[in-house]
């Protein structure tokens, strides 16, 4: 009970900020012209919000994002996760691949931007491919890391078993590093969004980042401010579905490495 | 198949550690030989190269020089390793970490799955079923890795002082039901252990082995009159007290 208590205090807490960073917003934001056209206020944001929704194709552009974001992490994190794990299977392979993966790594993805365009067009297909650029290092870290953090115990439990590389892989190595990759789909909520929003930023004629892009070219400040709250939104949503899969990891370890006949329930 | 196929033979092995430029031998000349469905003992003092002599035969460590030949086809069959500590799979449930070596030999079915449910309320596990591995206590994870091994009707086993975590009354009874499973299924084993009346207990054979460098100075062959089966009663026979005796003289003799 008292945890729950706990729990509307914070809530109360927070709301309370919320409000009161509204409005000294909304104060700031009224006393002058000038100020007004530099950072609008929260009403300004609402309403230009409402417009959006009913006449901006908000929703539309809202989910043209979040597609380009969920389909480019997904691709790239598959792909860093599988070439990740798999170097397990070679340590020298391993050894070759760091530096390269490390250099690649380093690269911001903006440097890229622009050949970007000359590969992939200015369509979905560009935006997909620069989230995958910023997510698929991550994924191959997080994985090669953990392939490499596994304890060395249960691998020699396997071997004690004759068992072979692959079954050591299917059933220890993939469910002992699947906490770092999990974190990794977690990490890549963020970057995959950033790529999406590269992506409309540098040509666009969709998505957040372009209602974003246009109504700042035309001053339009509470707009701009309406639409980063659905890039907000869309973080939120993502972040919680990753989370929800990583409460599942028991689920996810049982389907990958464990026949069904031994399953409970 | 006769009696006298040799599954293990090791010949003047040696295994030479490395450490701060300072090197020093861990095993040094060790021979011995393990037939078919023989339990063989290795018994000697903390740092011996007992554990080292063990990882030498699964593989794990390569000799310095010397050989060791294990068969291959037994090795095919069915090859186990227990170790000093339990080593389950945190993720798997209690019943997922004992079908693990069936899993992998792929012999896991439905009778086999009901003989390992058997096999787990039969040890007290029963209630446990379905906990994950890092629910359950030391000595109740160290009685699935016992199920574990002996489920997939091993050819040959490796035991790290299997036992060297469970009380004392559990110890007796996992004895007792481990012997008697080896027997029949006349397992190829290798156990070492540090303590003597349960080698005297398991073993067919029992390797008494010296300080380190380790080496094997001297090998016994228990025969007990009384009661060979219980880990307990087979206190009777008037040689265990007497084979206790003078095993406990060879480990001494290495302290002074």
């Amino acid at each position: 009970m008292n945890n729950k208590h706990q729990k509307w205090k914070i809530l109360f807490i927070q709301t309370l900020i919320i409000l009161l960073f509204a409005l000294i917003w909304e104060g700031l934001g009224r006393s002058s012209k000038n100020i007004f056209f530099l950072i609008g206020t929260p009403l300004a944001v609402a309403g230009e919000f409402w417009q959006l929704l009913i006449a901006g194709n908000f929703i539309g552009n809202f989910f043209i994002t979040g597609a380009e974001a969920v389909v480019g992490l997904l691709i790239g994190t598959l792909i860093g996760t599988v070439l990740g794990l798999s170097l397990w299977f070679s340590e020298s392979a391993a050894f070759i691949a760091k530096p390269f993966v490390t250099a690649l790594g380093a690269l911001p993805v903006f440097a890229l931007a622009p050949l970007m365009i000359v590969w992939f067009g200015v369509g979905f297909g560009m935006k997909v491919a620069i989230a995958v650029f910023s997510t698929v290092f991550v994924a191959f870290n997080q994985a090669y890391k953990g392939a490499n953090s596994v304890a060395l115990e249960y691998v020699d439990t396997l071997k004690g078993m004759n068992a072979s590389r692959s079954q050591i892989f299917q059933k220890v190595i993939i469910p002992g590093s699947l906490d770092w990759v999990l974190s990794s789909i977690r990490l890549n909520v963020g970057f995959g969004l950033l790529g999406a929003f590269i992506g409309e930023y540098i040509s666009s004629n969709e998505g957040l980042g372009y209602l974003i892009l246009r109504a700042s070219n035309l001053y339009n400040i509470p707009r701009a401010f309406a639409a980063a709250i659905g890039i907000i939104a869309l973080a939120l949503i993502l972040d919680n579905i990753a989370q929800f899969i990583e409460r599942r990891r028991y689920t996810i370890v049982q389907w990958i490495s464990v026949p069904p006949q031994l399953w409970h329930r | 198949m006769s009696n006298s196929t040799i599954d293990i033979k090791v010949k003047n092995l040696s295994v030479k550690f490395q450490k701060n430029s300072k090197s020093f031998f861990a095993l040094d000349g060790v021979d011995f030989e393990v037939k078919r469905g023989e339990f063989f003992c290795i018994v000697g003092p903390s740092g011996c190269g007992k554990s080292t002599l063990l990882k030498t035969l699964l593989g794990f460590l390569q000799p310095t020089t010397g050989e060791v030949h294990i068969s291959e086809e037994r090795k095919k069959a069915g090859m186990v390793y227990l170790p000093q500590s339990p080593s389950l799979l945190p993720w798997r449930t209690l019943l997922q970490n004992a079908a693990l070596g069936l899993e992998i030999k792929g012999k896991l079915n439905k009778d086999r799955q009901d003989t390992l449910k058997f096999d787990i309320s039969k040890f007290g596990l029963g209630d446990f079923e379905k906990h994950l591995s890092t629910e359950i206590s030391g000595g109740m994870k160290q009685k699935v890795e016992l199920i574990r091994a002996l489920a997939s009707g091993p050819q040959l086993l490796f035991c790290d002082e299997p036992f060297a975590s469970i009380d004392f009354v559990n110890r007796f009874e996992l004895n007792t039901e481990f012997k008697h499973r080896c027997t029949i299924a006349r397992t190829t084993t290798v156990f070492v252990t540090h303590n003597i009346e349960e080698a005297i207990f398991l073993g067919n054979k029992i390797a008494v082995m010296s300080q380190r460098p380790g080496q094997i100075i001297k090998i016994y062959e228990p025969k007990l009159s009384k009661n060979a089966h219980d880990a307990i009663k087979c206190r009777e026979s008037p040689e265990f007290e007497d084979l206790f005796q003078k095993i406990w003289e060879n480990l001494k003799g290495n302290y002074e």
